[in-house]
């Protein structure tokens, strides 16, 4: 019972923060992606637009995928690759 | 793995469903509502029951604002539409917080301070920021349900499978918990492509809030990325003030260049920043009146010789944005559509009703009335008549409190603001005393506070239906008739939870 509240707890919040970070590294890295080929701030707001979609697959997937590991490796990764990409894109400059 | 699919869709349909549902059903509500805000406006605030103005007094708006707001920073003048016949100026007082008073377009001085909040004030804001002003809680909450409620409308369709099928069912003499599974799906489907565009696109909105940092990369080579962004994507003009007192030329010969420019149609606002200051200068934004898109077409004009100083329209894809928002916002001229979008949003608010319904009914069979049946029970009722009770409530302090009224240091709108969060809170706690049979009492008291609204606005400003109908006053007289329609909605509601004695049912009952 307390095991399979914790697998709960955890797939939601993979969910929704998982799913966040997850969604803030595809719109930084799609954004920076397509400045290649459109001006910057035409790259940067269709990035951050599609980025609602990415979050709303990802997060119905999260519910979907049996293997929690999965979860954890694919948008806790995300969210860390969110992370470095917004923490530390000033001081890679 | 389909069936698992479908099991694990259904999990988080009911449980997403259950633990939002009522922070949904209050974004959906005022944002119903906010379609008619103007109207609400016009209802809530006698003195701006006036004809659309030919033209408007500028100069002595202008005069007023030296009045009103002599030592503010900047002056922003909402101009007069076909819904919105006053001039509105917005200016910060010394604390930096926005105040706003309302201009006689043909005069040019303040009309009689009204004391409300009223629609575009209270119930718009409430849709988008609950106006919970800690940090930007609200907003980050309505996101999070608006993304909920994305995947909601996706898992559903998984969930019900058979969505051709649902479109054309709806048994509403069968029992209850039958004809509400169809309200449900009829409603879920028809309105599927309304509600997923619109949800989508309120997210879209505040794309800038929800994703802060989208620019980190783009611009990692800029000091302040997103602020670059910004300013780049949406146009920012800056000047500091001189610090030295100057004159502000005719901004009537401003409007006319602007007119010239963007094909005879107006400014939506004109801002004049740093008045009095040698340095000033105009802003003015295109009107959102003829085209979806909220734009972001801007020129800037010397506040002192009139020379223009800078003019931006936004690039394509940021257009796109902007109609997007524009799709949410409508601000354009349409009535069918927005008679459509009111009842758009009404089917959104009986999906969401209905499901809770349909929860209930199912635990209601196995568990009886303890436990967490009842909590959900309570904050059902709470939610949803309860905020519609609320809601009312507010229309009737409006038209009950006097224009001077004052109690414990609140001015009057706050009082009614007061009004409204002691009548939802009441609401929910006599929904868990009470619990199914709480939907009866206030579909009772819906039906009699929304007919009380209709005749206090005929006592209190004398523009009573006959007379609002026969001169064609829409604003009022269709607020009133809404009124008395979601009345008698209301009642009828109450007499069939009377006659069967069960759970409610999850008709439409709005005020």
């Amino acid at each position: 019972m307390a095991r399979q509240w914790s697998r709960t707890v955890q797939r939601v919040g993979l969910a929704a923060a998982g799913g966040y970070g997850f969604s803030l590294a595809a719109v930084v890295l799609l954004g920076w992606l397509l400045s290649a080929v459109l001006p910057r701030s035409e790259a940067v707001v269709l990035a951050a637009m599609l980025g609602f979609l990415v979050y709303l697959g990802v997060s119905l997937w999260a519910f979907a995928e049996q293997r929690l590991l999965t979860l954890w490796l694919v948008l806790g990764g995300g969210s860390v690759a969110a992370w470095l990409m917004v923490g530390l894109a000033p001081e890679v400059a | 793995m389909v069936a698992s699919w479908r099991e694990s869709m259904r999990w988080q349909h009911t449980w997403v469903g259950v633990v939002l549902g009522a922070l949904l059903f209050a974004i959906f509500w005022m944002g119903t509502l906010s379609v008619f805000d103007k109207e609400i406006d016009r209802w809530m605030m006698p003195a701006t029951r006036l004809a659309p103005p030919e033209s408007v007094a500028l100069q002595s708006a202008v005069a007023s604002a030296r009045q009103v707001a002599p030592d503010s920073p900047r002056w922003r003048f909402m101009l007069p539409t076909s819904r919105a016949p006053q001039v509105r100026l917005y200016h910060p007082d010394a604390d930096g917080r926005l105040q706003s008073v309302d201009l006689d377009p043909r005069t040019g001085r303040p009309l009689p301070e009204q004391g409300t909040l009223a629609g575009s004030g209270f119930i718009f804001p409430f849709h988008f920021s609950l106006h919970l002003k800690a940090g930007q809680l609200g907003y980050w909450l309505v996101g999070l349900a608006g993304m909920a409620m994305l995947t909601l409308l996706v898992s559903g369709l998984v969930v019900h499978r058979k969505p051709i099928r649902d479109l054309f069912t709806f048994r509403p003499h069968k029992r209850l918990g039958r004809a509400n599974l169809d309200l449900h799906n009829l409603t879920g489907v028809v309105g599927l492509p309304f509600h997923f565009i619109m949800t989508l696109s309120g997210l879209i909105i505040f794309v800038n809030i929800y994703f802060p940092d989208a620019a980190a990369l783009a611009y990692d080579d800029t000091a302040d990325p997103q602020g670059t962004f910004l300013e780049e994507g949406l146009g920012r003009f800056n000047r500091p003030p001189a610090g030295e007192p100057g004159s502000l030329a005719s901004l009537d010969i401003m409007l006319s260049r602007a007119r010239a420019e963007w094909s005879g149609e107006g400014p939506a606002f004109i801002r004049v920043w740093h008045p009095g200051d040698a340095a000033s200068y105009v802003e003015m934004r295109r009107s959102n009146q003829n085209m979806v898109r909220i734009n972001r077409d801007q020129i800037y004009f010397d506040g002192g010789t009139g020379e223009v100083l800078y003019r931006f329209e936004a690039k394509p894809l940021m257009k796109t944005q902007r109609f997007i928002a524009g799709l949410h916002f409508i601000q354009f001229e349409h009535w069918p559509l927005r008679w459509l979008y009111f009842g758009g949003g009404l089917s959104g608010c009986v999906m969401i009703v209905t499901g809770f319904i349909f929860w209930l009914q199912a635990r209601r069979k196995r568990h009886g009335r303890q436990g967490a049946v009842r909590v959900v029970e309570g904050l059902t009722v709470g939610s949803v008549t309860g905020l519609i009770l609320a809601t009312v409530a507010f229309f009737i302090a409006n038209r009950l409190l006097p224009l001077e009224a004052r109690w414990a240091g609140y001015e009057r709108a706050a009082l009614e603001v007061w009004v409204f969060f002691l009548v939802w809170l009441g609401a929910f706690v006599h929904g868990w005393l009470q619990g199914s049979n709480a939907w009866r009492g206030q579909c009772w008291a819906i039906a009699g506070l929304a007919v009380g609204a209709v005749a206090l606005n005929a006592v209190t400003t004398g523009d009573h239906l006959l007379k609002t109908l026969a001169e064609g006053y829409w604003p009022v007289a269709g607020m009133d008739l809404v009124l008395l329609a979601g009345a008698a909605l209301a009642a009828w509601c109450a007499r069939r939870l009377t006659q069967r004695q069960t759970a409610g049912s999850g008709e439409v009952d709005f005020g």
